[in-house]
């Protein structure tokens, strides 16, 4: 409360939380962690953050970077805990109990919907898409993430895409 | 068809939200890292899951802990490959930390929890019970405004710092100003833990088998448990 450097170190990590815990939530549920492990694994990845945070030298954003760190982190986990395979599919089912006004079913619906097409895009497809598309991640930003180049990861954004508008469009016509 | 259409935006925004985690969900979960961020001071650590209270996030993290020495936090979360440079990252000693230098001006004695305190009440009705009280009561100083679960967690590894350089008393002014501030602290059990060890430091074992008891009478399966039996307050 007094010493500077520790309110300094304090403020940046509640920031970086405040700013990223939503995009590490979704994360972490996205790549295919259980429920029943999602707090776990989000506290695990803030902790990493927190420890790691003083060594953050900005060569990559902040976002690829935590982003990088909420990877690493679940794919071990995934490891440890034998789940199901990384970034297979989108989490269906809502991690707590929630109001559920239509609008909220809607969602639910896309929700589905978006994991259902997902589900059939390649791996490397689905991780571009879902990063750029859901998340807001740029080409750069991906390339950092997956260690790819640069011109891989737009590439694979829009591949992903032109097949993702295709699974839907089909799916569309099924529903009539 | 490089770009998605409306329709598609519109599903994906709403696949969005409905993953987001929410308002609970960021609390919840920033209340455990903060408590696991703590145990950095204490050598236990927290999980977020609900119900689930305190738990050894690592055994020999304690156990090193509890013997006073180098405290590190160890997390996995890489790859193979980077698992040498991970362990680099992520072992790190904690920082020393200079104490405390707004510890509070009352008698640094008796931190010890056994009853609620009224500074939880509310600024509202702990002015109307000042007024009411016939004796001044000693000063209560109340949380600044803003202050935050970062905030227990500094003020615990100051103290746990200054216990490890041998300043019991800075230690103990310490834990009093936590407990004063937060009362109903969920880092009481982490409190409670170095304020022990600190009176078998100053081999006042009467005091910590009172906070021993304590400890186990609110939680007998707390993680604390190897720490008591190693401390005076079992062996003297």
């Amino acid at each position: 409360m007094t010493d500077p450097i520790q309110d300094a170190e304090r403020l940046g990590f509640d920031v970086v939380y405040d700013e990223h815990f939503p995009f590490v939530y979704r994360r972490v549920r996205q790549l295919g962690v259980a429920d029943a492990l999602i707090d776990d694994v989000v506290q695990e990845i803030f902790v990493v953050i927190h420890r790691q945070l003083n060594g953050f030298e900005g060569r990559s954003s902040m976002r690829a970077w935590v982003a990088g760190i909420t990877r690493r982190v679940v794919q071990d986990q995934l490891r440890r805990k034998r789940n199901q395979p990384a970034g297979s599919a989108l989490a269906a089912e809502p991690a707590d109990e929630r109001p559920t006004p239509e609008h909220v079913l809607d969602r639910r619906r896309a929700l589905e919907t978006i994991s259902r097409l997902l589900e059939q895009l390649s791996p490397e497809h689905r991780e571009a898409f879902y990063l750029h598309e859901m998340e807001g991640l740029s080409g750069r930003e991906i390339s950092e993430v997956l260690d790819i180049p640069e011109n891989t990861a737009w590439s694979r954004i829009k591949g992903a895409r032109r097949k993702f508008n295709t699974l839907l469009a089909k799916r569309e016509r099924a529903n009539g | 068809m490089d770009e998605l259409d409306e329709h598609a935006r519109s599903l994906v925004a709403q696949a969005r939200e409905e993953m987001s985690p929410s308002a609970a969900d960021r609390v919840r979960i920033k209340r455990a890292i903060t408590a696991t961020i703590a145990a950095g001071a204490t050598g236990v650590a927290t999980t977020a899951s609900a119900g689930a209270g305190v738990k050894w996030f690592i055994a020999a993290l304690a156990v090193t802990a509890a013997a006073g020495g180098a405290i590190t936090l160890s997390v996995s979360g890489t790859t193979p490959g980077e698992e040498s440079k991970r362990k680099a990252e992520t072992e790190v000693e904690m920082a020393p930390v200079q104490p405390a230098a707004e510890s509070p001006e009352e008698k640094p004695s008796e931190p010890i929890e056994s009853s609620p305190e009224p500074v939880a009440q509310g600024p509202r009705l702990r002015r109307r019970k000042k007024a009411q009280a016939t004796v001044k009561p000693p000063s209560e100083p109340a949380p600044p405004a803003g202050i935050s679960l970062s905030d227990e967690v500094a003020m615990l590894r100051r103290a746990r710092t200054a216990r490890r350089n041998g300043e019991s008393t800075t230690a103990l002014e310490i834990l009093k100003q936590h407990q004063t501030y937060f009362p109903k602290s969920q880092l009481r059990d982490e409190r409670l833990i170095i304020e022990l060890q600190t009176r078998c430091d100053l081999g006042q074992a009467g005091k910590a088998k009172k906070i021993a008891s304590a400890l186990l009478k609110s939680n007998p399966q707390s993680p604390a448990v190897p720490i008591i039996d190693s401390s005076c307050a079992r062996t003297e």
